[in-house]
């Protein structure tokens, strides 16, 4: 009889704290959610600076992006070695304009997901912003503190074929749903990319990562220093920024 | 060799004094030079060992005009020795320093004018047609060297007018100075039009022009183009142009047409492009050979990382079975700058054989039995 009342006991515990436990934390898409409302964007312009550091090499590249939704970017680098080479991304094409041949190439779609002027990014990694909710299913893998913040640690799964990544893992702020981290899984299960916010800032009621850090995993010893700077988020920007037009101004 | 002290600082001068009043601080400038040496074996009567030195600098400035449009302008600098300062002199430019040749040549002076609904260049200016990689077949008014990938397009002296309907599509009239540029009458000018657009799939481009009636062709000639890159999987490009000339008709002799693809392997090191090329006698790209038709070039670049590649070119005439294969390594020893060393071995049946009849791309006929060339570069 002792014995059944412990189980008993046990169980309502058992019961009583997953409610508990229930009640703190929100559901796995509402974080995504909060991610989304963060990070996802109509429109932003920002003047960039990429660090690459590889190999004991150092690499600093700048350049002003627009970019519109998940479809339009136009960038063009301002740093002396690239100056006036223009990359154009519309409709799901990109074009490139470069100061040496003097004519738009349209560039080829196996491209997309090669490095960005040697960077640890992708032009694909560097205008993403799709939110993450309609892209995958998520679910809570648990809770740690990612540095020295605790966070919620989320599983994300492909809900379409396609992806570049079918397989994320994020960390997300218990406090600000700040995304403190991510890493990116290929289609081998193989952990590509690792990305970590170094510094976010208030941007009216959202808080958007301004500074990050990008690690290529297949590119041994580098990472990729992310800076965005002068930002301005959902503003309107003239159509006439993502045409070939503007490419060969 | 006859001396010209100064004309082309003058020139180059008077261009910067022009320049610099529209605003100093709004003026862009930037460099890509290049310190260059090679060695060759020659043939025939040239035989035995050559050397070439080479120092090169393309000096670009622009000048924006408010928002409304730019100038640019850009010259080429070169100083060189050896087998360089005989080709100087072959290219008509013999003016000579102690040791050394040196050319001042212009090599863009053009202005680009903003409106509204229209874009309008006029000037020395780069006007290109088409998206072939290689060979440029519809590229006719700066033909390309496609023994000399890495050159920089050369220009023409004309205008162009652009409309833009759609954020794709770019419409645009073309005027050009005829070849013969001291003539007086006009006799072949070169006037045209054409239509590029991009889609989903790929890029399109057609265009038509019309050449003046002159001693070459009484009667004009008239040039039509298509261009196309669509991207499944692979990359493939077609491009063809055909020139309607009255003085000779045949259609194949006229037709200069390409196909081909590219590739890149999952990962990105590596990047495959083929190329063929049909070359019609009296085509565009005739003055590529000596009366042959059928050319291939493929490239083949390995990334060995990011500041480290190798990259294996071969040109190759496929009638008479002569190959220009190029392996070059470059080296990035810092930010804008590079080193490269590049190995060119021409050959053809009779390298093997010598019974056999010498080929286009043999080093018979380049001169050479094979080449070595090593180079710094500098961006900025």
């Amino acid at each position: 009889m002792q014995k059944k009342i412990t189980v008993i006991w046990a169980l309502l515990l058992s019961l009583f704290g997953w409610g508990a436990l229930c009640a703190q934390t929100p559901r796995a898409e509402e974080l995504l959610r909060r991610v989304d409302q963060n990070e996802v964007y109509q429109t932003i312009e920002y003047e960039g600076e990429m660090i690459i550091e590889y190999q004991s090499r150092r690499y600093v590249k700048t350049f002003h992006a627009w970019v519109r939704g998940n479809s339009d970017s136009f960038m063009e680098f301002t740093n002396p070695e690239d100056r006036f080479t223009r990359y154009l991304k519309r409709s799901g094409r990109l074009f490139f304009y470069s100061p040496d041949t003097e004519e738009v190439i349209p560039i080829s779609g196996h491209l997309l997901k090669e490095s960005l002027m040697g960077s640890d990014l992708s032009l694909e990694d560097t205008v993403n912003n799709e939110s993450l909710e309609s892209r995958f299913n998520a679910a809570i893998a648990g809770e740690e503190v990612f540095n020295g913040r605790p966070a919620y640690v989320l599983d994300l799964n492909a809900k379409n074929r396609g992806e570049s990544y079918p397989r994320q893992r994020l960390w997300i702020d218990r406090e600000n749903y700040d995304l403190l981290h991510y890493e990116l899984f290929a289609l081998s299960g193989v952990k590509a990319k690792e990305w970590t916010l170094i510094r976010s800032e208030v941007f009216g009621a959202r808080r958007f990562p301004v500074e990050s850090e990008m690690r290529d995993l297949l590119r041994r010893d580098s990472r990729t220093i992310f800076i965005m700077r002068n930002v301005i988020l959902d503003q309107p920007i003239a159509d006439s920024i993502f045409t070939t037009r503007n490419l060969e101004r | 060799m006859k001396k010209h002290p100064g004309i082309g600082s003058v020139v180059l001068g008077l261009f910067l004094s022009v320049l610099f009043p529209l605003g100093a601080e709004e003026i862009g400038l930037s460099l890509n030079s290049k310190t260059q040496a090679d060695f060759f074996q020659g043939t025939g009567s040239a035989s035995g060992f050559h050397y070439g030195a080479e120092e090169y600098a393309n000096l670009r400035l622009r000048a924006p005009i408010r928002d409304q449009g730019v100038f640019y302008g850009a010259f080429n600098l070169t100083a060189a020795a050896g087998s360089s300062a005989a080709a100087l002199a072959a290219a008509g430019h013999n003016a000579a320093g102690v040791n050394y040749a040196w050319a001042i040549e212009l090599e863009r002076l053009y202005l680009h004018l903003n409106g509204d609904a229209l874009v309008w260049e006029a000037g020395l200016l780069r006007i290109p047609f088409g998206y072939s990689p290689a060979w440029g077949p519809a590229d006719f008014l700066n033909p390309r060297n496609p023994l000399q990938p890495a050159s920089r397009p050369r220009a023409a002296l004309g205008t162009v007018l652009f409309a833009y309907p759609g954020p794709s599509t770019k419409l645009a009239l073309y005027a050009a100075a005829p070849k013969e540029a001291a003539g007086t009458r006009g006799g072949g000018a070169r006037f045209g039009l054409s239509a590029e657009g991009h889609t989903n799939w790929g890029s399109f481009q057609g265009l038509y022009f019309f050449e003046a009636p002159s001693s070459d062709y009484p009667r004009g000639l008239h040039r039509g183009g298509l261009s196309v890159k669509a991207d499944w999987v692979l990359t493939f490009f077609a491009e063809a142009l055909y020139q309607g000339n009255p003085e000779n008709p045949d259609f194949a002799k006229n037709l200069a047409a390409s196909l081909g693809a590219d590739y890149s392997l999952p990962g990105g090191s590596v990047l495959l492009t083929a190329e063929y090329l049909y070359s019609g006698l009296l085509s565009s790209t005739a003055a590529l050979g000596r009366g042959k038709n059928h050319y291939l070039n493929f490239t083949a670049v390995y990334l060995i990382n990011d500041w480290a590649g190798l990259t294996f070119s071969c040109t190759a005439g496929l009638e008479d079975l002569s190959f220009l294969p190029t392996l070059a390594f470059s080296y990035e020893l810092f930010q804008g700058l590079t080193f490269s060393l590049s190995a060119l071995v021409p050959l053809d049946k009779k390298t093997f054989n010598s019974g056999n009849s010498a080929g286009e791309l043999g080093p018979e006929t380049l001169g050479r039995t094979f080449q070595v060339t090593a180079g710094a570069e500098l961006r900025y």
